[in-house]
């Protein structure tokens, strides 16, 4: 700084002779205050020029009689200044709001939006931050094409992500890369840290990412400071949050008629409960019970900036609060960030990131999903399962609450409010998310980065539970289990990169070795029995029950050597190609090491002397490939070890009495030592385009790709010798993966009236080419007998009986008389299905139909539960100080399964549950849904079509009106009120018809896991 | 300047710091041992074959399915009607993955696969119970094998090493498999000690005469007789075994090493605190599911009626009845409840008794974590093993011969000797008897199945005594179909005929 000023000063004393000549000085900075080195400054109509230096000065001579300069730079408007008798003029340039002139990251370094060349989305942020979430990555949902998103309402939970659909089965989550540091889990961040996302979607683009690529990338990167005096936003939000939607259920009299059918029609005694001797005045409605709660949810933020010549700082800190819209559950999340920079010398800078999160996660047992906390069933089921004859409380229970009884009124659901009551767990995780980086400009262009990040955690879970009975005939122990984890990961970046512009050439080089070391540590203990029911002291040291205890430790490492060169010719001809060469400990030497390679390159013809088509303002061609991997596996799992436990496991008791003798054998988790990445290989054509002067932009994206090796849980035949079936990952699958996304946003001012639009829309589609063996079907535990993964399909069709209605009189009369179903001969009013295969008398398949319906032979494979179009748009209206927004998101092309309805009208469960209200079985001559049948493998309680459901939706997501009112004393003060998850149009008869399946395999069946809220929202928003 | 250069410094610093920090990829698993690592030691094959034996007491296995799964095929016992889970039991094409049948599979072949584990790994490990080790392990192999075969037929598949997660067995031709198990235990009755050459604190592994008796059922159900004529000698002349005084401590949870057991299955007598709710039976044979017990199987009436065929010397029915079923006259109480409470919710409300016989009474009252309880569970009882002579003999031609070893059976039960009884008997008149016999003597033991079989007479005709049989099939119902599962992973493997 000083040294720029002197030799300032000696050029003026130098040139000081040449009277007819006079010096202008000055320095560029841009609106946010930051200086902008390499402006050109160019006295008009002239041959003489400068640009600014490092620091954003310049100087200039000029003619004595003065003139006009031009000051010009990529991304800002071009000013022009009268220069009068100024000797001095400082310059705020105006970003070009032309969005290929912005700035964006892209990994390991920046580009010009406009010299992009792969499928690249550069995110609105301010759009996001309409969205009421407490993390950055749920308020993509609906924003970006190809990019997917499904929240829950469950408090705490973070949205699953999904770029380009599921390649994988074992991990499709993006690669998250938080100012330079590598996560696979979403971060959840503060979203008002974020300063901007980039999303990588294609191959060529994510390829510097190599080995942890295929599932696309996020870059998120956070605020810095901003120059100028401190900046102090308040940012507060409180909302109401419900469970929208109920499914209408059958009263207890309505109950009690189907069931006692459907012990008649099974030849079964009837359920007394249901019979003469039930008390018509029990009616419970569970689903009201459960759902029937208004939560409170707030958001307080508050963020300083501020910068000076040298250092930079941005400071925030955020409370989180949301409780849950059943009751229980409850979320807390507070978090504080800082951000600085600073300059040691004129070319070396330091700085760090950092952000200390710690949340606590109050829980309701069960309410992730089904299955989840050992046996106890989701309040999402329970609300089903539940029978309406029971009552809440009932006294002359064990623990007072009303269960199932075996012979009246059967149900194995858990009482939920009884849950509720005896249940509890607790989380709590602290997390570290930061880096300290150092940046050395060795010569011009010429750039160092030294970067040490680290990403980790503690966690503790901590649940407990009364003794007592919450459901039918099953009494449970008092029981408390606790897990506590670390997990921590250490980054090292070294980065060399140059940058140089030669005439119309300009190249950039960029070189990289990175290193990532991970370990994570686990201790759990758990006490069963050991509590009675008056303590308030849960802590393992006060059980009087025996103790378990268990504990393991895990480590992981990558290597990463990477570069990439960027070169384009005037601005018209752009070429971009990486490699990156990454060594993971997860696998066998042999395997270890993978390069990922890619190529792209972009034509702007619009630039081409004849180009002449007047409203097209850029037109710009891309095309890229690229090979990106991934490695969905965990630890060790090249190695196949010996299970060697100290009690149970593999032990026998020798000898009369009872004494355990330790054994060995080999683990049924069979290991392949030749497991290796999976790998894609992608190539992406992608076109931009913008005209109206600029008011409207864009872009297109088509990508054809193969999914290959991908890791597949290939089961082994019980010959093997593992108890469960051993299923080790293999690079067993290939699919072929292609799709398209379009996105366009126009934006126009009229006065005071301005308003914006932006849309966008994707397809993706999966087929599998290739399964390990010559097989035909991938068959596993993690695959529902509903669905399939079958050569030449979409992972995860649906596998169904084709559901044709009901049985009549005429029907019946007109079957063969050996015609059967699962066995039987059909009645009148039972279940028609389409009969489409048969077997011969050696039993193998023949595809004619036999006159057989049969469970095993008569499924199709059928549906689309992938939705055809994701879709999403936004409208923008501002007037003077009132702006709007609104933002409708949904899907359409989609088939889902309902689950609800498989599990009440007994595809799932046989007749242990409540009925939907529409649900009209066939009873005593009338109705039109299957005869109701005890029997669980009646043909009746099958998994048919007639479960499946459209599942498209159009989403009123959210809305949001505010109004800035002018103060004087306050630089901003907004007051607004938004709504998200406001209108659903579906004629999905589920909870909601936004979920994501329970796995690759499943993507169309509802899991019954928490649906997502409504909310209604004030806010306050003020600057100073 | 100063300052600049400090900071150029640091950096260089930091760059080295950078170099030599680099992280290992070869990392090793700190939380267990390897595959690679591991079988070095006796001892580590010793423990192999321990892990064995554990397979003995999977839940597809002795734990609890297989009594009920054989007893349920045969026509001594009979399932729920209306519920999917048994319908193997009426014969009736079911979906092959069903539990029961799913699991037998699953769990026997992973006993074949921890045994050959023993067997191939100790053949490069030193040590002198080596061999012994290793015949342990082919013992199991051949029962299990000896089972899989009575249930799913002989072409299923073809195991005799080590798998790998690539190997996908051949479909064993007829006789293959009894050639297999032959070889195995031809191979291991020398190397196995004698019962007695076992400490106490071994009681349970299996010896000589447990090798020899398995043998001579194998040759017994091929109609090998000639065969099996000498082990069956070698065991009753060993004088390793004997009967004990009385017939119902061979069903208790005694504590001792019973001699009559000839190969025993331990289950822990402490229940679950010692362990995980593993090691202790379950109850499948309780009348209901009532009391934290599962009730899944009730003798057919003719197990019953066989009872009441004859008194005892005194007078008084046959003493193995109350040792064998829960009946009307039943004087003790089922878990603590009386006759009278349980009847009339039995499952099959067509039969008035429950088996009694390796049905646990222990059970902790309200809390269902506890289904199970730790009585031994005789696989091969001496008093089978001489009826098996006696039935030997009488095929042998050597009837007269064949009296004692059935008197000796009787007798303990204090019933007339049948020399003195039925004097006289032709070869088919003793076969006959015999097989009344073993129903009184046996059931509730899993051996109807393979007598049936034996005799020929695992047929539609059971119908007469087990009603489940009126759906059995003559020529497909003899053997069950091969888990669906195993078909579709195996394209060796074909499914067997009718199924």
């Amino acid at each position: 700084m000083k040294n720029v000023f002197l030799l300032g000063l000696f050029t003026i004393i130098l040139t000081f002779p040449t009277l007819s000549q006079r010096i202008i000085t000055g320095k560029i900075i841009s609106a946010d205050g930051t200086e902008i080195p390499g402006v050109n400054v160019l006295l008009k109509d002239s041959n003489s020029g400068t640009i600014t230096d490092i620091n954003g000065n310049y100087s200039i001579k000029i003619p004595e009689e003065g003139g006009s300069l031009e000051f010009t730079y990529i991304g800002f408007q071009k000013e022009e200044i009268e220069i009068g008798s100024k000797s001095i003029i400082d310059i705020t340039l105006d970003e070009d709001l032309t969005e290929l002139k912005e700035i964006v990251v892209v990994g390991y370094g920046t580009q010009r939006k406009g010299d992009i060349t792969g499928a690249v989305a550069v995110v609105n942020t301010d759009q996001l931050k309409k969205s009421y979430s407490a993390s950055i990555t749920d308020q993509l949902q609906g924003r970006v094409a190809g990019v997917t998103v499904t929240t829950s309402g469950k408090p705490g939970s973070i949205g699953d992500i999904k770029i380009r659909g599921a390649s994988f089965f074992g991990g499709n989550n993006p690669l998250y890369v938080i100012d330079g540091i590598l996560t696979g889990d979403n971060p959840n961040l503060n979203p008002s840290d974020v300063a901007s996302v980039q999303i990588l979607k294609d191959a060529s683009a994510s390829a510097i990412y190599g080995s942890r690529a295929a599932n696309g990338v996020i870059i998120i990167t956070t605020k810095k400071g901003v120059k100028g005096e401190p900046k102090i936003n308040f940012n507060s939000t409180v909302g109401m949050q419900r469970i929208p939607s109920r499914i209408d259920l059958k009263n207890n009299f309505e109950w009690a008629e189907i069931v006692n059918a459907a012990h008649d029609n099974a030849g079964a005694p009837r359920v007394s409960g249901a019979n003469e001797d039930f008390d018509e005045n029990v009616n419970t409605d569970w689903q009201s019970e459960i759902f029937d709660n208004t939560a409170i949810t707030y958001n307080l933020n508050l963020a300083i900036t501020a910068g000076g010549e040298k250092s930079s700082v941005y400071f925030s800190i955020n409370k989180f609060s949301q409780d849950g819209a059943i009751k229980g559950p409850q979320f807390n999340r507070l978090s504080t960030r800082l951000n600085s920079e600073y300059k040691l010398t004129k070319n070396i800078t330091v700085g760090q990131h950092l952000t200390l999160g710690s949340s606590t996660i109050d829980g309701v047992a069960g309410a992730s999903g089904p299955d989840d906390d050992g046996d106890i069933i989701s309040p999402f089921s329970a609300a089903y399962e539940m029978l309406p004859v029971i009552p809440i409380f009932d006294t002359s229970q064990v623990s007072g609450y009303g269960v199932g009884q075996i012979g009246t009124a059967q149900t194995w659901s858990e009482n939920p409010i009884g849950v509720m009551d005896l249940y509890k767990n607790f989380s709590e995780n602290t997390s570290i998310l930061g880096d300290i980086y150092v940046e050395y400009e060795i010569i011009k262009g010429l750039n160092y980065r030294f970067s040490l990040g680290l990403n980790g955690g503690f966690s503790n879970f901590k649940s407990y539970n009364r003794a007592g009975q919450i459901r039918m005939s099953t009494n449970h122990f008092s029981g408390l289990t606790e897990n506590r984890s670390e997990n921590f990961e250490v980054f090292i970046e070294n980065r060399i990169s140059y940058e140089r512009t030669f005439g119309k050439n300009k190249l950039s080089i960029m070189g990289a070795i990175t290193e990532q070391k991970g370990r994570e540590k686990v201790l759990g203990s758990s006490s069963i029995g050991g509590y009675d029911n008056e303590t308030n002291f849960w802590q393992l040291s006060n059980s009087t029950g025996s103790i378990a205890s268990n504990g393991s430790e895990t480590q992981s490492a990558i290597r990463s050597y990477l570069g990439r060169l960027n070169y384009n010719f005037d601005q018209k001809y752009f070429i971009s190609a990486a490699l990156r060469n990454d060594g993971s400990s997860k696998f066998a030497p042999e395997n270890r090491w993978s390069i990922f390679p890619s190529v792209s390159g972009g034509w702007v013809i619009s630039e081409e002397n004849f180009f002449n088509v007047p409203f097209i303002d850029n037109l710009k061609f891309r095309g890229g490939y690229g090979v990106v991997g991934n490695a969905s596996i965990g630890d060790y799992e090249y190695t196949t070890t010996i299970d060697r436990t100290a009690t149970g496991g593999v032990n026998y008791n020798l000898g009369p009495t009872s004494i355990s003798t330790l054994g060995a054998t080999r683990s049924d988790m069979l290991r392949n030592a030749d497991i290796s990445w999976e790998e894609l290989k992608e190539t992406n054509l992608g076109i931009d385009i913008e005209t109206l002067d600029g008011q409207l932009f864009f872009t297109g994206d088509y990508y054809v790709g193969d999914v290959n090796k991908i890791l597949a849980q290939v089961p082994l035949p019980g010959t093997v010798g593992a108890i469960e079936r051993s299923s080790p990952s293999i690079n067993a699958v290939s699919l072929e993966r292609k799709g398209w996304e379009v996105a366009m946003s126009f934006r126009k001012s009229a006065g005071e009236f301005k308003y914006a639009f932006t849309a966008n829309m994707s397809h993706t589609e999966n087929k599998i080419t290739d399964l390990n063996y010559g097989l035909t079907e991938l068959v596993g535990t993690d695959i529902s007998s509903k669905t399939t993964a079958r050569l030449g399909y979409e992972v995860g069709k649906f596998y169904l009986l084709d559901y044709q209605g009901i049985y009549t009189a005429e029907d019946i009369a007109a079957l063969p008389a050996d015609f059967t179903v699962q066995g039987e001969t059909p009645q009148v009013g039972d279940a028609k299905y389409r009969d489409t295969n048969g077997r011969n008398e050696n039993g193998f398949l023949t595809g004619i139909p036999d006159g057989k319906i049969s469970r095993d032979d008569d499924r199709i494979i059928t549906g689309s539960p992938i939705p055809k179009i994701v879709y999403g748009f936004n409208i923008d209206l501002a007037y003077k100080l009132f702006d709007l927004s609104i933002f409708l998101q949904g899907i359409s092309g989609r088939d889902v399964y309902n689950t609800y309805y498989s599990l009440m009208t007994t595809e799932d469960f046989g007749h242990f549950t409540n009925y939907p209200q529409d649900y009209d079985p066939y009873i005593d001559g009338n109705g039109s849904d299957p005869r109701p049948h005890f029997f669980q493998g009646h043909g009746n309680n099958l998994e048919s079509t007639k479960f499946l459901e459209n599942g498209a939706y159009l989403r009123l997501n959210n809305f949001q009106l505010g109004v800035n009112i002018p103060q004087n004393r306050l630089e901003n003060l907004r007051l607004y009120v938004s709504g998200q998850n406001v209108l659903t149009f579906s004629s999905y008869r589920g909870l909601d018809p936004e979920f994501e399946g329970g796995s690759v395999f499943t993507p169309g069946l509802d899991p019954r896991s928490y649906p997502s809220v409504r909310t209604f929202m004030l806010g306050l928003d003020i600057t100073f | 300047m100063i300052m600049s250069k400090k900071i150029t410094k640091v950096l260089i610093l930091s760059l080295l710091f950078n170099v030599t920090s680099c992280f290992e990829l070869e990392l090793e698993n700190p939380n267990t041992v390897s595959e690679a690592s591991f079988w070095k030691t006796e001892n580590d094959l010793f423990q192999g074959v321990i892990a064995a034996y554990d397979a003995l007491q999977l839940d597809g296995l002795y734990l609890g399915n297989l009594p009920v799964v054989l007893t349920g095929l045969s026509d001594d016992g009979t399932g729920e009607s209306t519920n999917e889970f048994y319908a193997p039991f009426r014969f009736k094409i079911f979906n092959s993955n069903i539990y029961l049948s799913e699991y037998l599979w699953l769990h026997f072949y992973a006993m074949i696969g921890r045994s050959y584990q023993v067997i191939d790994k100790g053949s490069s490990i030193e040590g002198e119970n080596v061999k012994n080790i290793q015949a342990e392990a082919k013992f199991l192999v051949a029962l299990a094998y000896f089972n899989l075969i009575a249930v799913y037929g002989e072409n299923i598949a073809f195991v005799d090493r080590i798998q790998e997660a690539s190997d996908f067995p051949k479909r064993a031709e007829n006789g293959e498999l009894y050639n297999l198990i032959e070889n195995l235990l031809n191979e291991a009755i020398p190397e196995l000690r004698l019962a007695s050459e076992y400490s106490e604190a071994d009681y349970g592994r299996a010896s000589k005469g447990s090798a020899q008796a398995l043998l001579a059922k194998i040759y017994m159900q091929q109609q090998k007789f000639e065969e099996a004529e000498p082990l069956l000698m070698d065991i009753v002349n060993s004088n390793e075994y004997e009967l004990l005084l009385s017939f119902a401590d061979n069903f208790s949870e005694n504590n001792t090493v019973n001699k009559e057991a000839v190969f025993v299955i331990n289950f822990l007598h402490d229940g679950p605190a010692i362990e995980s709710n593993f090691h202790v039976r379950h109850q499948g044979f309780s009348p209901r599911e009532k009391l934290g017990t599962y009730g899944d199987i009730q003798p057919t009436q003719f197990v019953y009626e066989s009872f009441l065929q004859e008194l005892d010397v005194d007078g008084n029915p046959d003493p193995r009845l109350d040792v064998t079923l829960f009946h009307p006259g039943s004087t003790e109480l089922f878990i603590d409840q009386p006759y009278s409470w349980w009847e009339p919710q039995f499952r099959n409300p067509e039969i008035n008794t429950a088996y009694f016989k390796y049905s646990e009474q222990e059970f902790i009252d309200g809390f269902a974590t506890k289904f199970d309880g730790g009585t031994d569970f005789i696989l091969i009882r001496y008093a089978d093993v001489l009826l098996l002579y006696a039935e030997t003999l009488n095929e042998m031609g050597k009837t007269s011969e064949a009296y004692n070893y059935v008197d000796l059976v009787r007798q303990r039960a204090n019933m007339e000797p049948l020399s003195t009884a039925q004097p006289g008997l032709s070869k088919d008149q003793f076969l006959e008897q015999l097989k009344h016999e073993r129903v009184v003597e046996l059931s509730g033991e899993v051996t109807r199945f393979f007598d049936l079989k034996r005799w020929g007479m695992y047929n539609a005709s059971n119908a007469i005594r087990d009603p489940n049989f009126e759906t059995f099939v003559n020529g497909r119902s003899e053997i069950q179909p091969i888990p669906q599962s195993e078909l579709d992973l195996n394209s060796n493997l074909i499914q067997n005929p009718g199924y």
